[in-house]
């Protein structure tokens, strides 16, 4: 099994987490023509976690952040808050299957959940198995389709789209102010997982700028699909409809073709589906440093056995996962998400020569026996 | 449900069983079986349509007040 992936392999995984599920949403919709300003302000805050993140792993190489919050805050406090962020991470893989499912119910209304989630989790456990290096790969292989989607995608719905719906601009800010939460927990915090995945990156010294550089694409996209969905639908059709962007295809005409949107559905899945394995991954590989095991491999199946289980109990319907369990979310998730790596990045620079010096191997004791 | 918690168990036993015993990675055995022990317990509440186990969905409706108050607080539609 391989462990290592490249900084421009990170930079896709972070590109497909920032795309995940939301693509299909604009969780943004309730600041209503200003939407898309709200997107852009909550991609800033989740500029400010990667900023943390990479500057936390450029202090310390290799280094797992549990090991980091352990030698920091001390073993006690940081073994409780590196708990309470992996149960946040496995709260999050639960939500992010349930995102897919509820898209996969579009195509197979009358498919037993039971199935879809088990056929999801055994695939992407198949995946974990073939190694991180894989995994990464996959997104390597799979993102030129999506940028050739997302570009597709832009551009056949142009001629449905009407300007006026985006008009007037800043009319009411505070809304526009109170939305920016709602997009800043999903997709932009969801991206501290890949803190977990960090020290696994050969080259993050010399090639960092490529994650800055395709989280900047993937927020622009994000804003672009804002948009466009708000310029094709308006504001309040926008929010009551559960996939906006969905709807946009459904209405986009080109010449005699007919359900284009199923065509796009090969978008949509790709990126949700590569959430749920980068979830579920990083879920596997906070158990392996929570309790110190030798390599994640043995907890891959009972992981994915636990977010199926948990899955079907706590979503007990698409109701209660769109009503209560998607906007409760931003209580549970946001503050753990924004907070964690912020927390471990001042007590680490607080005490800086400490951790450092607990890292560093000790000397020899035959020092003194080779200079003779 | 009993054939997602029977199939996913013998896959794993079928797959790291052998190399957990041959290597006697007794913390990973543990673990694994420990979380299998977790997801079975919830596996037969959800069989029995019991609600006796702490439900995490519990927690997310005891935030919902506090969503409310803020969606109410930036003129949010709810």
């Amino acid at each position: 099994m391989q462990n290592r992936i490249s900084s421009q392999q990170l930079a896709f995984l972070l590109f497909f987490l920032l795309l995940g599920s939301s693509v299909i949403y604009v969780p943004e919709a309730d600041a209503g023509r200003n939407a898309w300003i709200s997107s852009i302000l909550a991609a800033s805050i989740g500029f400010f976690i990667l900023a943390f993140m990479l500057r936390l792993q450029l202090m310390f190489p290799g280094i797992s952040i549990f090991k980091i919050a352990e030698l920091s805050l001390g073993v006690i406090p940081g073994k409780l808050l590196n708990g309470v962020f992996l149960y946040v991470v496995f709260a999050i893989t639960i939500l992010s299957l349930g995102d897919l499912i509820l898209l996969l119910r579009l195509l197979f209304p009358y498919a037993p959940l039971f199935s879809l989630r088990t056929i999801v989790m055994l695939t992407a456990a198949y995946c974990l198995y073939k190694g991180v290096t894989n995994v990464a790969r996959l997104a390597e292989v799979t993102i030129a389709f999506i940028i050739l989607l997302l570009t597709l995608g832009f551009l056949v719905p142009v001629n449905l789209v009407e300007f006026s719906n985006l008009r007037p601009v800043f009319s009411d800010w505070l809304t526009m102010v109170g939305a920016v939460i709602y997009g800043a927990n999903w997709p932009y915090a969801q991206i501290a997982v890949l803190v977990l995945l960090l020290p696994m990156v050969t080259d993050l010294e010399k090639g960092y700028f490529k994650a800055v550089t395709w989280f900047i694409i993937a927020a622009g996209i994000l804003t672009l699909r804002t948009l466009l969905v708000l310029a094709v639908l308006g504001p309040e059709m926008t929010l009551i409809n559960a996939f906006p962007l969905y709807q946009v295809f459904r209405l986009a005409e080109v010449q005699t073709f007919q359900r284009i949107e199923l065509f796009f559905f090969a978008l949509w899945f790709t990126t949700v589906y590569m959430q749920v394995l980068i979830y579920y991954l990083g879920f596997t590989i906070g158990l392996k440093e929570l309790f110190g095991l030798k390599n994640y491999r043995s907890i891959i199946l009972p992981a994915g056995l636990l977010v199926v289980v948990m899955s079907i109990y706590i979503i007990s319907s698409d109701m209660y996962f769109l009503q209560v369990l998607t906007p409760a979310s931003i209580p549970h998730d946001l503050p753990l998400n924004l907070l964690y790596p912020i927390i471990i990045f001042a007590a680490a620079s607080i005490s800086y020569k400490k951790v450092k010096s607990k890292l560093e191997p000790s000397p020899s004791s035959n020092t003194a026996e080779q200079t003779m | 449900m009993l054939v997602i918690l029977l199939s996913f168990t013998f896959l794993y036993i079928l797959l790291e069983g052998r190399d957990l015993l041959h290597n006697k990675s007794w913390k990973e055995a543990l673990l694994g079986a420990f979380i299998i022990a977790i997801s079975m317990v919830y596996g037969i509440d959800y069989m029995r349509d019991g609600m006796a186990l702490p439900h995490p969905g519990h927690l997310f409706e005891k935030l919902m007040p506090l969503v409310k108050a803020y969606d109410s607080f930036f003129k949010l539609p709810t």
